[in-house]
Order: C-alpha cells, then structure tokens, then sequence
C-alpha cells in the first residue's frame, strides 16, 4: 500500500503566527463526492501531520490527490475557515501546505474571557486596598498588544499596554499593583488605614482596547470589608515604602487584617514572582551573617500595627518577599521552610522590597549616566516563576520582570513602556532614539505598565510572543515625560539618561539563537553498532587489536611500564539519516556529500553504550557520531583498569573501521571527547597523532570530568587543538587530591586547562554536578561526602553536555563562528539558564595583548610586557605573585585547583587599588574588542565576607587622563566559591571576566571617551566593598 | 511484641596475601598478590592501590592495583620482598577508603617453591626495580 503524508501549517494571515489547537481535516476533491483523508490537531507551533493511504482517494482516473482542508475550532465542529477554492492539484506523496487564516475569521467564533484576581488567586469584583490586581484575559487577537484603561468613577487612573501571547491569551499579569497604597495620579503614598479611607466605596472600570475597537469592560469594587491581609514595607508611620537606598532607612514592616495575633515569625527571602503552598524558601542574610528572621507578638484584630524588622545597617542591596508565619509553641509543622497554609505572603506577585545601591556608585560606568540592568527572562511555570535569561530559542517567548537595583532619584514616574530595539553598536548609539521592533507593532504598541511606587518594580510581563528573528536585542525601560500622574505618562521614544534603564548597551540584552541543546539538522538518526566479529568480517581489518598501555599509577615511579593489551573493536555509532530505523552506513542521509566525525572515549567502570543519548543527539546535527569501547581484553572478558595511554592508541583501529565503513560520507575532520580517563586519553591522543602522523584531522578536542594522572600531557605546540573542558564542583570521583607523585597541583580539568596552549581555550565549571552526572547519575557523590540529592539533576547535566558539546563541535568541525560567545561566557543557551544552575566559564582567545600573566621570575611589580605594578601604598599588604596553588609546593593559595602562577590581592578599603601602567609600545589596544583577565575569591579569606559575591573595578585610562572605571558585576558574578562538605576540596576556581572595550567608548554622559590608540594604565579599583581576597591570571586585551 | 534490634553488617576488611606469578609483556613475573575483601569497590578513575603502611605516614606501595571484574574484590601487586610486618590500607588515589584489621605479617604469604617455577621468569623485587630504574 503506498501511503501519502500531508503536513502543514496553520497561521494567522497579518502576523503569520502560528495557531495551535486547531483540527484540520485534509479532503481530496473528486467529480462527485470528495474522499476525507484525515486529520489531525494543529501543535503548539501550529503544525499539523496526516498520513493516508492511496486507497483513500484512488479511483480509475486518479493516481495523486488533490488536497483541500477545512479547518475547525477545537471542539471539531464550528468550521473557521477552508480552502476548497484553492485545491492543490495531483499531490505528490508528501506534500507540505501553509494554510492562512485572516484573523476576523478566528474572532468571529472567539469570546474574550477576562478574570480579574487579587492576592488569593480567587476571581472577584471586589478586593481590599493593597491588594494587587491582577487580569488574565482569553481569546484576545495573538501577538497583539491591548490597552488595558482603569478608571474610577469616569476619572482615568492609568492605561497599561499588554501584548497577548501565541494563543490570544494574556497569562496572570498584575495591573494594579498594591491598590490604592498609592495614588495613580500623584506623588502621595498611604497608610493602609488611610488608603481605606482615600478609595473604598467608587466604581472601578477596566476596559480592553485593540486599537480603537472596545473588546470588553469589566467593573470592580474596592471595599475593605473584603479583608485581605497586607503586610508591606513602610515608613515608620505606615506609609508604602518599596525602595530605598542601602543604608539609608530602618526596616518598617506595616501589617493589617492578618488573620492570626500572637507569636508570629517573619522571613525576609529573596524576590519570587509568585508564590504557592509548598514553594521552599531560605531566609537571606543580614549584613552580619545572621538569617534575616524576626519573631515579634502581634495584637489580635488584624489592626494596622507597624514593627522595625531590621536596622539600616543590617541591610543589604537586593530584592525581596516577606512570609509572615503564625507559630505555635513546639510545632514542628512551623519550623518548615516552605510556604505553609496559613503563612502571608505580603507581596505574592509584586516585590516586597528593593533596597538600592547608592545611585552613581553602582553605574557600570562611575560617573557615566548608564543604568544597566537584566529585564529579559523566562517565565517558567514553578518556583521562581521568572528567570532572567539572555539567550532565547527562535519561537521562544520573552518575557521582562523589572527589579531595578540603580534607580535615578529624580525618577517619579508611575509607569514605564517598555521597548524591544535591536542592539546598536557604540557609534549607533549617539542617536538615543529608539524603535520597537516593527513585528511587535512598532512604538506606538510598546508594553506600558503600571510600576511599584518608589522601587520601579513591575511583575513579569510578557514582550515578544514566540520571538522568531534571530539577532541580538536590548529592551529599554522608558520613564518617558515622568510624570507622577499615570494618566499623563507618555512615552518619548528615546533612551535618556539617567532616567531611563536598559537591559543591554554595552553588550546584546538578549539573543534570539538556535538552541544547540535542542537543535538538529535532520530529523532521524541512523544507528550501527559493531562488535570485533563485525571488524573481522571487514575486509582488511582485524577486530582484535593490541594497544600500549601504562601498567599501574604513576605514583610508583615516574615512568610508567609499559605493557600490551589486546582490545576488542566494539562501538555504537549514529549518524545522520531521513527516515527513522536505519541500521546501514550506506543509508546515510543524501542532504550532504559527508559530515564531520565525533568520537568518545568514556572513563574507567563506564559503559560505552552510556552516550547514545549524546551520538544521537550529534547525528542529529550532522555529525557521524561514536562511543568506543575501551576496556581491555583479559583472554576471557572486557575488563575495566585500561588507563591512559591505551585508551588514546585505541582511538586509532576505530578511525580506521569508521572511515571504511562511511568511505568518502565521513570527513577527514574529527572532534575528539574524553570522559574521566578518557579526559587524559583525547590529549594524548592528538599528541600520539601528530608526532606519529597519523594523519587524521582532529580539530576539537573535548575533555568531561577528566583526570591528569598520565604524566602531565599538554595539549599544546605541535598538536595544540581548540579545547573544552567541562568539570563539576561535586565531582566526587576526581575531587582535587594529588596522588601521583611527580604532580604539584590538583589533579583535575583546570590543571589540563591551564597547561594548553596555542588555540582557543574554554572550560565550564557547573556547580553541584559531578563525575557521571554528565552522562548517567549522581552516584560518585557520596564518594567525596555529598549527598546525591543535593547535586543538580541529571537532566540538567545533560543539558551542559549537549548543548556545550554540539555548539563546540559545531564551531570548529563547521565554522559555525556563532557559537563562540557561548564559550566565552557572553551568552547561555536557553536550555541551560532554564535549569537555573550555576556555572562560571574560563575562556582564552588566541589574539592577545597581554599586560600580566605572572609568568617566569616573581616580581610583582613588573608586568609581562614591562609595565610597572603599584598600589600607591593603599594595599594593606603587598600583592603576592606566583605559584597559585600551595597544595605541594609553595605558592598562593591551598585551595586554587590551578597550574599557573599569578596575583594573589587583598584589600580592606574603598580607596585601595594596584595600578599596571601600558608601556608606549603596547598602549594601542583599538584591535582588540575586551578587556580580560580570570579572577577568583580566595577560599577561606576572611575579608570575603561569607556566600557574597564579590566586585571591583577596572578602569583605564589614556595619555590624555581621559579614564573611565567599569564595575565588573554588570557583565559577571565573582562568586562565593562552592563549600564542599569534604571542604579540603573546595577550590579557589577562576572565570575569566570579559569586558567590552565598547565600555570605555560609548556614549556615557558626563564622562570623555577613553582613546583606545593610547592607552596609559589599567587600574584594579577595590572601590565596591569594603574588604576582599582575590587572585587573578591573565590580564590581557583580547578578542 | 518486642522486636530484636539487630546492627547492620559493617564492612568487615579481610585480606589475603600469596606469590603469583603474572605474564607481563609476554614474560612471567613473581609477585606478591594481596587481595582484599570486604565490600562493593567501583571502578574508579584514579588508580586503587593497596599499600602496606609500616610507620607513621610511611607506606610500602604496590606496584600496580586492579579491582577484580565483580567489583568484590581489590588487588594489589607488590614486590616479593615486601616489609615483614604492617598494616594493610587501600584506596584510590590520594584516598584511603580502609585499613584491614590486625598487623601483617610476611609470614601469612603463602609462597611458591621456587624450583617448580619457569627458567625465564623475572623475580620482582626491590633489586629488580632498582634495576629498572
């Protein structure tokens, strides 16, 4: 029987948004009667798929159909739209059809719903004061934006502008956030009390607009016999107080119409979006280390009662929620730290509180009018609810969630519209105008919103619905004519500063990308596995093979023995293929005359056939892709122990069984991954490749969780190869010990890193992964004393390996250049920052103008390229210069995982700093786009003040005493290091910071560009905190 | 009804010690074979070992170690002429996971008779690897 597939795609005709949810029934026109084919659901991104047989349709005179649909809501019988006027004639046997639907005839048979909610989730009409108002409206026009106009008693409140999503739906949004608390329409805030008194008892109306069509109207009340507990920052008189400045105000917690009196504990916890029943939560810290937790008695009643949670000086810069908890004597039940039943939460989808940093001290730029912030993000449908990201997957959503940490004192306003510009480069960007992207509707339909008095905070809001542009973006929050009045606010289309805040700038906002995690090629993966029988019956080829391979560790001598082993040729291998459950080589898919060669050498106790997950993955981005079996044959079974160097020669018999089976379909182009053993293996075996020339052509080379007990390989010189090592803080199989007798540092990935030289180089350190989590599970955990639930999923480590894997082999085995942001720390693909784990990434470029590498002899105050290095006496102690890790030998630090010498900083002051002056022939650095170097906290340093992330800045300045002095927390976290349980493994690990040079050349009112040509000294200002301990490497200007 | 409490089985290290002789390169080698026992080893990246420690932070070290194909058993190679008493510690790495009860002796080695054993075969000592070095 010959079957025939239908597939398509359903749009709306304006927007070409795609439509879910739709039934499509495919007809084939005939003479009489036309024959149903089939049919099928339209899926989330609006494609359908319908397989028939010819039976279906064939009579004498037809051999192909002729292919109609008619398209209905989902309920399968209300028709929307169909297509019998534009039959598409004599189908071939699959066929592909787009399918337009103007949208006046989806509205048509769409109701608009509209639920308005406060606090509790519940739909009403009537809500007390404070509450926040939220909307949830269905069946609006997709992708559209929709004015959303509040009044009361006729008088205009505000109008907010929301864009509906992919469905015509505007997901739970806050409109109104804290009713009444403030005035709309000016400066004044409220007491509870009073606010009762200022809106109870008018008439509310909320009506939506699409341009000048009324969809709907909707009134409310505001009546304070409703009764919803409030709990917010405030004055000491009760009065709202969302923001303030850190060190500036006590703070004032005001609570009315609790439903509980008595004993009653708070926590202040960091900001979600949302909160739920069962959402766990950890107290943050007060400025000394102590949980920020307060347990006070409370008059019954639920009167207004106004309490001092917490001095200034306690406080810290951030954003955050408070639970206000009833506790009973012994309970338990009480003691959880997830939301409970009964506990209040005084700002569910709003932000309790947002204590600023001082204004001019936190710009990127000191003295410069720029505030840079991150708006973009996902909203994810659990705990935290909203994510910041960076990088979106075409057709992904967009959202922004406004937190603002800088904020303009003179900033007034009570709404900001929210644009979405394409990046502008530094010259673009003496014009300050702005233009929201023409899919979104252009300016005129930018996202307006209703702020949070005083902090400027807005709840997520959705912004680009399934963004399908790839580019790199920034989004703008305009405070526009900042006015106090909400119905006077109008937008200016341009990015002022200081008022305004921008999620980009110096560097894109967000990106719209592919997603290397989830991406692929080709729809199939073909599949041949071979075992040493399959290779004997290869013409040529044996499939037993001897290899060399050190007997035993190292650290019984220096030079291993050397003994043979006999290796079965086993391997899985998948490739690129067009239809699914190809098993022969020979059907590889026809899309390509060849493909690039990936292969794996997995760890000792691994099972080769652990990486299928991945090689299909691979093939499904057009890789030929294999595992290797590397255990050694002992004359009866395939037994673990093989180590270094066998693993690397076994490599070898593979290429040759590979590149028969695949002849001229397989590149001589072949990325190289090690995994544990394996780690060591890919580095010996490019070396064994080039000094025996063997002749094939590795040109990635990949090292996850490797060891470094094989005699201290380098992937450099002569067979240095593009490198990527991905290492988790947990690993509990490799951990940082030594026990090779001629190693001086730990025995990890950082030392392998550290020693390549000559091509680009990147490394990925994830937080809570370890050893095989990568890969299988977490089951090396208890190994080094952690407990296996407290590691990442697996899932989510898996999303490191696929998405860093593919891009890495993508960019060098393709010349796909887009990826190399990735490894530069620039960008997160979106299935990685959805996992919300925390990595930090190294990363060394082969284009470079070093100042400091603190190579060779010690001296700290000589540079590499013969500056001179001077603190000007503001140092509390000289900066010490050598051997990072003191594990062995002398050097900085007992707790650096690195092999490399560098700076060891301590400071205990804001005006300290160490000063590298540019010599006159290094001082044009205009051919390089960043300024670079790695940096670390010092573990166990009593100036880093426990779990803080820690700051700086870095400033240069030009032969003509222009400088500017960038913060380096706009563009990267320097993190607490990571406490292990068994904390002789914790590591003083170092990422590398980037910042653009663009920072120092940019428009940035009120200060001179620096003149890149003319470079006189790089300055380290320990201007952000009052004590720190860091070491650094590589102080350079790079590309 | 009373319920009898009962202790979970500890790891209970024991240890064996006897000459083999092992085909190295194609020629046989005489060592000492030390095989411990007592619960589940991985297979681990770092190298095990199995070592004699014979003072305070001073260990006689195999020559090379295996963990035996149903993860049972750990196995360490040795010189023949090792310390004539000790206690016997394994690990992997720079890690030691155990310490087998009681002192070692070399008198618990169960040895080969030396004439029954083949003309070319390399007897592994400490002369043999000084020689190798």
């Amino acid at each position: 029987m010959i079957t025939f597939r239908i597939k398509g795609i359903v749009k709306e005709e304006e927007t070409g948004l795609p439509l879910p949810g739709l039934f499509v029934k495919s007809y084939d026109k005939d003479l009489l009667f036309d024959d149903l084919l089939g049919s099928a659901i339209t899926d989330t991104e609006g494609i359908f798929d319908i397989i028939c047989e010819s039976s279906d349709f064939r009579d004498l005179f037809e051999k192909k159909p002729d292919i109609y649909f008619k398209v209905f809501k989902c309920d399968r019988t209300t028709l929307i739209h169909d297509t019998k006027r534009a039959v598409r004639w004599n189908q071939d046997r699959i066929s592909e059809h787009e399918i337009l639907i103007p949208w006046i005839e989806i509205h048509a048979h769409t109701e608009t719903e509209v639920l308005l909610t406060g606090d509790n989730g519940e739909a009403r009409n009537e809500f007390s004061t404070g509450e926040s108002l939220t909307i949830q409206v269905k069946g609006l026009r997709p992708g559209y934006a929709h004015d959303f106009s509040l009044s009361m008693d006729g008088k205009a409140l505000f109008t907010s502008t929301f864009i509906s999503n992919r469905y015509g739906d505007i997901e739970p949004t806050v409109l109104w956030p804290q009713m009444g608390l403030d005035d709309p329409n000016s400066k004044a805030r409220f007491t509870p009390e009073e606010a009762t008194v200022r809106w109870d008892g008018a008439s509310y109306s909320l009506n939506i607009s699409m341009g000048r069509e009324t969809i709907s109207t909707s009134t409310f009340k505001i009546n304070d016999a409703v009764h919803t507990p409030i709990v917010i920052v405030s004055e000491k008189d009760g009065r709202l107080l969302n923001g303030f400045e850190v060190g500036t105000h006590p703070l004032m917690l005001t609570m009315r119409n609790l439903p509980f009196g008595g004993d009653i504990r708070i926590y202040m916890v960091p900001r979600q979006y949302d909160w739920q029943v069962g959402n766990p939560f950890q107290p943050v810290l007060f400025s000394n280390g102590e949980p920020a937790v307060l347990e006070v008695s409370l008059r019954e009643g639920g009167v207004q009662q106004t309490i001092e949670f917490a001095r200034a000086e306690m406080l810290m810069p951030g954003a955050y929620d408070f639970i206000v908890r009833p506790v009973r004597y012994g309970f338990e039940e009480d003691e959880l730290l997830a939301v409970l039943p009964n506990d209040v939460i005084g700002s569910r989808r709003v932000t309790g509180l947002v204590i600023r940093e001082a204004f001019w001290l936190a710009k990127p730029v000191l003295g410069g009018c720029v505030n840079r912030i991150p708006i973009s993000g996902h909203s994810i449908s659990g705990s935290p609810y909203f994510r910041y990201a960076d990088t979106f997957t075409v057709g992904e959503d967009v959202w922004a969630g406004l937190d603002p940490g800088i904020v303009d004192p003179n900033n007034i306003s009570k709404m900001c519209a929210l644009y979405v510009i394409e990046s502008k480069d530094a010259a673009a960007w003496s014009n300050n105008s702005l233009t929201h992207l023409p899919v979104l509707g252009g300016n005129a339909n930018t996202i307006k919103r209703k702020l949070q008095a005083g902090c400027m905070n807005a709840d997520k809001s959705l912004v680009w619905p399934n963004a399908m542009l790839p580019g790199e973006y920034d989004i703008v929050a305009d405070f526009g004519n900042n006015t106090s009045d909400a119905s006077l606010f109008v937008p200016d289309h341009a990015y002022n500063t200081p008022l305004d805040i921008i999620d980009g700038y110096f560097v894109a906002g967000f990106r719209i990308v592919k997603d290397p995690g989830t991406m692929q090629d080709f729809n199939h993966a073909g599949n041949w596995n071979y075992i040493q029988t399959d290779v004997d019956a290869m013409p040529g080829l044996s499939g037993t093979v001897t290899v060399q391979d050190e007997a035993g560790q190292y650290h019984s001598s220096t030079v291993p023995t050397i003994i043979n082993r006999q290796l079965r040729l086993k391997a899985n291998v998948f490739f690129p293929a067009d239809a699914p459950g190809i098993t022969d080589p020979a059907s590889i898919s026809s899309n390509q005359p060849n493909y690039p060669l990936i292969v794996i050498i997995h760890g000792n106790g691994h099972d080769y056939t652990s990486y299928d997950f991945l090689l299909e993955h691979f093939a499904k981005n057009g890789f030929i892709a294999a595992s290797i079996d590397v255990r050694y044959f002992n004359g009866s079974f395939d037994s673990h122990g093989m180590g270094g160097q066998g693993r690397a020669e076994a490599l070898f018999p593979h290429l040759n069984v590979i590149n028969t089976k695949f002849g001229s379909n397989v590149q001589n182009n072949i990325g190289i991954m090690g995994h544990s053993r394996g780690g060591d293996a890919v580095v010996k075996a490019a070396r064994i490749n080039q000094q025996q020339a063997l002749g094939h052509n590795i040109n990635a080379v990949i090292a996850l969780a490797p060891t470094d007990q094989y005699g201290t390989e380098v992937l450099g010189g002569a067979w240095s190869k593009p490198y990527f090592v991905l290492y988790g803080s947990r690993d509990g199989d490799i951990t940082g010990g030594i026990w090779v007798s001629n190693y001086t540092v730990p025995q990890t990935g950082f030392a392998h890193y550290d020693r390549a030289n000559g091509s680009r180089k990147s490394m990925c350190f994830v937080y809570r992964a370890t050893h095989n989590g990568f890969i299988t599970d977490n089951h090396d955990a208890p190994w080094d004393g952690d407990a296996i639930a407290d590691m990442e999923p697996v899932t989510t480590q898996q999303a490191f390996t696929k998405a860093y894997m593919n891009a890495f082999y993508r960019w060098h085995l393709k010349n796909e250049s887009q990826w190399t942001g990735m490894f530069a720390g620039e960008w997160t693909p979106g299935s990685v920052s959805s996992t919300g784990a925390i990595f930090y990434i190294q990363y060394h470029d082969t284009t470079t103008k070093i100042v400091d590498e603190f190579e060779g002899a010690v001296n700290w105050q000589a540079s590499t390229i013969g500056g001179t290095v001077d603190h000007a006496g503001t140092l509390p102690v000289n900066p010490g210069e050598g051997k990072m890790s003191a594990a062995v030998i002398a050097g900085l630090d007992q707790k650096s995982p690195h092999d490399t010498q560098g700076m060891k900083i301590k400071w205990n002051n804001t005006g300290d700093k160490l000063v590298f002056t540019i010599p006159p022939a290094h001082k044009n650095v205009s051919a390089y786009s960043v300024l670079s170097f790695r940096v670390t906290q010092k573990t166990d340093s009593a100036d880093n003040p426990s779990n803080q992330t820690q700051n700086f800045r870095v400033a240069l300045k030009d032969g003509s005493n222009n400088e500017r002095a960038v913060r380096v927390s706009p563009f990267y976290v320097i993190p607490f290091p990571d406490h292990r349980p068994n904390h002789a493994h914790s590591k003083s690990a170092m990422l590398t910071v980037r910042i653009p040079l663009k920072s120092y050349r940019i428009v940035c009112a009120g200060l001179n560009k620096v003149d890149l040509d003319d470079i006189a000294s790089l300055t380290f200002l320990f201007s952000e905190k009052t004590t720190g301990e860091i070491e650094i490497d590589n102080i350079e200007f790079s590309n | 009804m009373d319920i009898k409490y009962r202790m979970r089985k500890l790891p209970e290290y024991k240890a064996l010690a006897s000459e083999v002789v092992r085909v190295l390169n194609d020629r046989p080698h005489l060592l000492v074979r030390i095989e411990v026992s007592g619960e589940h080893f991985p297979d681990r990246a770092p190298h095990p070992f199995v070592m004699i420690n014979v003072g305070k932070e001073e260990y006689y070290k195999d020559l090379f170690t295996e963990v035996s194909p149903d993860n049972r058993k750990i196995i360490g190679y040795l010189p023949i002429n090792i310390p004539s008493k000790g206690v016997i510690v394994f690990g992997y790495g720079d890690e030691i996971w155990g310490t087998v009860p009681g002192r070692f002796t070399t008198t618990s080695v169960a040895r080969l008779e030396r004439n029954r054993l083949p003309k070319n075969i390399m007897i592994v000592d400490d002369n043999f690897l000084q020689l190798k070095k």
